[in-house]
């Protein structure tokens, strides 16, 4: 194939079996970037099993049929390749980065990680694992504050699940219940694949073909809603932390929502981590060593989040800060000059950006997931560029960032001590 | 395999060695500055000013104040950086490529010409207090960096970078020119470009930016830093024993560096790795277990951390014993030290297709050993790697003999460590 220097080359294909493939060619490199995208998280999960989907990602490295726990772990190592995998709410997915002539050897091995043996020795003697990282979550003051957010966040709505599971909850999970959880949501019709970097899209396609034949379809989707804001102050106490930190949320638009690039510049104004209205008024003071804003889009919701990390004599102070930058771009919305300098800076780091497998990647999935298909560097600049000033109004007039908001303060502070700077 | 990239190195007038690496196919151009100014530099009563003077760097120069420097960075999607370490200060940048010559003329401003404003100081004293609160709550980052400091005690290189809330808050904009000026000199700095870059004209615009840039006294002769065994229990309220074990090993101008690295792979490189297989598949002792290999100049050293439910901490000490008593014994297989070769080539292959990765590696490389390293010549070094050179450098290194050990957690010395660390 005849491929001229700077061009990628899309391609997409769905299977017969309902498995979607996508690909990216990048000519420039020299290795391959391969993920098994599975629609299935935390939030498809039965409460009592709460923790299911993540404590599976882990048995897909325990071994089935064709390949022992050893196996897999040894061919990761054989083929060089980088490897891991995540669990959040709404995703699970194995990623291999290796080198090209690898490509095929890696695919083989992911399709065995998601179509594990989950046998009940695995299983228990995982479990130990699963209780560990949650006791190791459980010190860390960041995870500590973003479940306690979600979870205030979302109430009683299924996005308010801790993907980690809590101890009772792993504790008492019956291995039957992951094998029928696998069944449902692990068939093809609920599975992506996709491949960025240096690869053979028709040896790709033909292996995959062969290897998912007899795969089961599965099911696919999920119940969505809307959930309910609830705004207010919540404050978890822990004294072994030194820092306080604390998450500010509001709704924001879900990820099929065509506001996503809107949502993305405002946050860069707000709260990218450098020089951006918060990087000024609480970095830049000394109020807090991290003050940033981001968005979380999922399928039926979102969420705008400022994460401040501070010291507790200066907590009150960085919330009051925070909160009057929030009701200024609130009520005074962007700037035209500092609407183009945030676009420069996402523009420039989707082409950086771009150039790493593993972030292309996982844009093509984003690509098929929000729009259907798959976008080029060039389409999504054209969409970050006609972003105006009056969009950028409108998101604020059906997404206000201020005065409600969903507070959730982890460290040693008590209530009483935090409440001022919300006041 | 270097797809025609091509390595170029030259030293300018001023004293400052320059290293790039123009990359096809790509449109990030990636720019470092490292100067010889770190946390081994301080004198006693300034600790962390290092960091102090590394902090107060971007936020003003002779020509700029900060808001004018970041606005100037920002309008061109410029992301920068700075940080400081135990050896050294480095400032760098990516952005697309046409936009490096204003890359470069605002970071060696910076670099050059930072005017530490007197109002800076609260607020970079306040930001680094916070940056220790945000260490002391990630007990495995803490307990990484404490080995290193327990493992040289007393030598230059076990410095705190982020110095004692005492000193921080007495270090003066005097004492911040006086270190600057002995430190941020040509002749202990390496600038380095990586990806979409026109080196030709790079030379020609740094000749002309650094023309003017003074020397020193060079970077300092150093001897080998001792390093001590030693344990430390550092007792805390957290749900997990944070274990970590040091050893000293050899430093990357050694001719056992890639045999060191592969018998960290071997050790606790990854999933595949004897502690990963006994500490976590095995017994589900910990989430997190790993080893990995550091180097500093004329130093370097292996470090192990697990983290592990309080209950179970004494069997996971335990368990790194007897890995590091078997590895001592029997040193690697020949499969073992085959699959470690492809993984680190691979490895090294794969990160070098990022613009930062390459200006990183390259500005490392010349640093350290006043030479770049292609990718065949390193395939080579690991290639010749042998399970007897492997063998032989255990015995030297001697970890069992000279381990260092920090335990952060609830557990105390004699909870951890009855009947196992006494077989050292």
């Amino acid at each position: 194939m005849v491929v001229p220097a700077e061009t990628s080359l899309f391609y997409t294909e769905t299977l017969s079996n309902g498995l979607q493939m996508l690909g990216e060619y990048m000519p420039s490199a020299q290795s391959a970037a391969c993920v098994f995208y599975v629609q299935t998280g935390a939030r498809d999960e039965a409460p009592e099993h709460m923790g299911v989907s993540h404590f599976l990602e882990h048995m897909a490295f325990r071994g089935n049929e064709r390949r022992s726990s050893e196996a897999i772990d040894r061919a990761f190592e054989e083929m060089g390749a980088d490897s891991n995998a995540a669990t959040s709410l709404e995703m699970t997915y194995y990623w291999a980065r290796v080198l090209s002539e690898n490509v095929s050897w890696a695919i083989d091995v992911l399709c065995d990680l998601t179509h594990p043996a989950l046998s009940a020795d695995m299983f228990n003697q995982e479990r130990n694992v699963i209780l560990e990282e949650i006791a190791r979550g459980d010190d860390s003051p960041g995870r500590v504050l973003f479940t306690h957010f979600m979870s205030d966040f979302f109430g009683d709505h299924p996005l308010s699940r801790d993907v980690l599971g809590t101890e009772q909850t792993i504790s008492n999970l019956p291995v039957e219940a992951m094998r029928s959880y696998w069944a449902d949501r692990y068939g093809t019709k609920n599975m992506i694949f996709a491949i960025a970097g240096n690869f053979d899209w028709e040896s790709v396609r033909t292996q995959l073909q062969a290897l998912s034949a007899h795969w089961q379809q599965g099911t696919s989707g999920r119940v969505t809603s809307p959930a309910a804001f609830r705004p207010g102050l919540h404050v978890v106490q822990r004294e072994t932390f030194t820092q306080e930190q604390v998450l500010l949320g509001t709704p924001s638009v879900g990820r099929c929502d065509p506001r996503y690039y809107t949502a993305a510049l405002l946050t860069t104004i707000l709260g990218d981590d450098t020089g951006s209205r918060l990087f000024w008024a609480l970095h830049e003071t000394g109020l807090a060593e991290s003050a940033t804003a981001s968005t979380y889009e999922l399928e039926d919701n979102g969420v705008l989040m400022v994460h401040i990390a501070t010291e507790p004599d200066k907590t009150v102070a960085a919330l009051q800060a925070t909160r009057a930058e929030m009701a200024l771009l609130q009520d005074g919305g962007v700037q035209e000059a500092e609407l183009e300098r945030a676009k420069v800076k996402l523009n420039s780091s989707e082409v950086i950006g771009g150039e790493n497998p593993n972030v292309r990647v996982m844009s093509l999935i984003h690509s098929w997931l929000t729009e259907g298909r798959l976008e080029s560097l060039g389409e999504i600049r054209h969409k970050i560029d006609a972003v105006k000033v009056e969009d950028i109004a409108a998101y604020l007039r059906d997404f206000p960032i201020y005065p409600r908001q969903v507070i959730t303060a982890v460290g040693p502070l008590a209530e009483s001590d935090v409440r001022a700077g919300v006041e | 395999m270097d797809n025609g990239d091509q390595f170029k190195q030259h030293l300018l007038a001023s004293g400052v060695q320059v290293v790039g690496q123009p990359m096809a196919g790509v449109q990030s151009a990636a720019l470092g500055i490292m100067v010889g100014a770190g946390a081994r530099h301080e004198a006693a009563g300034q600790a962390g000013i290092a960091h102090v003077v590394e902090q107060l760097l971007l936020r003003g120069t002779s020509h700029m104040d900060a808001r004018q420097l970041s606005d100037a960075l920002e309008s061109l999607g410029i992301s920068y950086d700075s940080s400081s370490g135990v050896e050294m200060t480095l400032v760098s940048a990516v952005m697309l490529g046409d936009r490096l010559p204003t890359a470069i003329d605002l970071l060696a401003d910076v670099v050059r010409f930072p005017s530490f404003p007197e109002d800076a100081f609260p607020t970079v004293r306040a930001l680094i207090t916070q940056e220790r609160r945000q260490r002391e709550d990630q007990p495995a980052q803490r307990v990484m960096d404490l080995l290193r400091q327990r493992l040289y005690e007393g030598e230059p290189i076990s410095h705190d970078v982020l110095g004692t809330p005492e000193s921080i808050d007495t270090i003066s904009r005097a004492d911040v020119l006086d270190f600057w000026t002995h430190r941020y000199t040509t002749n202990d700095m390496v600038i380095s470009v990586a990806g979409n870059v026109p080196w030709d004209a790079v030379i020609e615009q740094l000749e002309r930016v650094t023309a003017t840039w003074p020397s020193g006294e060079g970077r300092p002769v150093i001897h080998e830093p001792a390093a001590r065994r030693g344990v430390t229990i550092l007792p805390k309220d957290t749900n997990q024993e944070n274990l970590g074990f040091a050893f000293p090993a050899v430093p990357v101008t050694d001719s056992h560096y890639y045999a060191a690295r592969l018998l960290t792979q071997v050790l606790g490189g990854g999933s595949n790795s004897r502690l990963f297989q006994e500490v976590r598949e095995k017994r589900g002792l910990a989430y997190a277990v790993s080893a990995r290999f550091d180097t500093l100049e004329k130093a370097g050293f292996i470090r192990i951390y697990v983290g592990t439910s309080a209950q179970r901490a004494h069997e996971s000490v335990q368990v790194v014993m007897d890995e590091l008593e078997r590895l001592v014994a029997g040193g690697v297989t020949q499969d073992e030290l085959t699959l470690a070769k492809t993984r680190v080539k691979s490895q090294i292959i794969m990160r070098s297709e990022s613009t930062l990765a390459r200006m990183s590696a390259n500005m490392r490389n010349w640093w350290y050993e006043g030479q770049l390293h292609t990718l065949e010549g390193i395939r080579d070094r690991v290639d010749a790697v042998t399970v007897d050179e492997i063998v032989a450098l255990l015995q030297t290194l001697r970890p069992l003999e000279n381990l260092n050990v920090v335990a952060l957690g609830p557990r105390s010395q004699e909870d951890l460590f009855s009947g196992t660390l006494a077989r050292a």
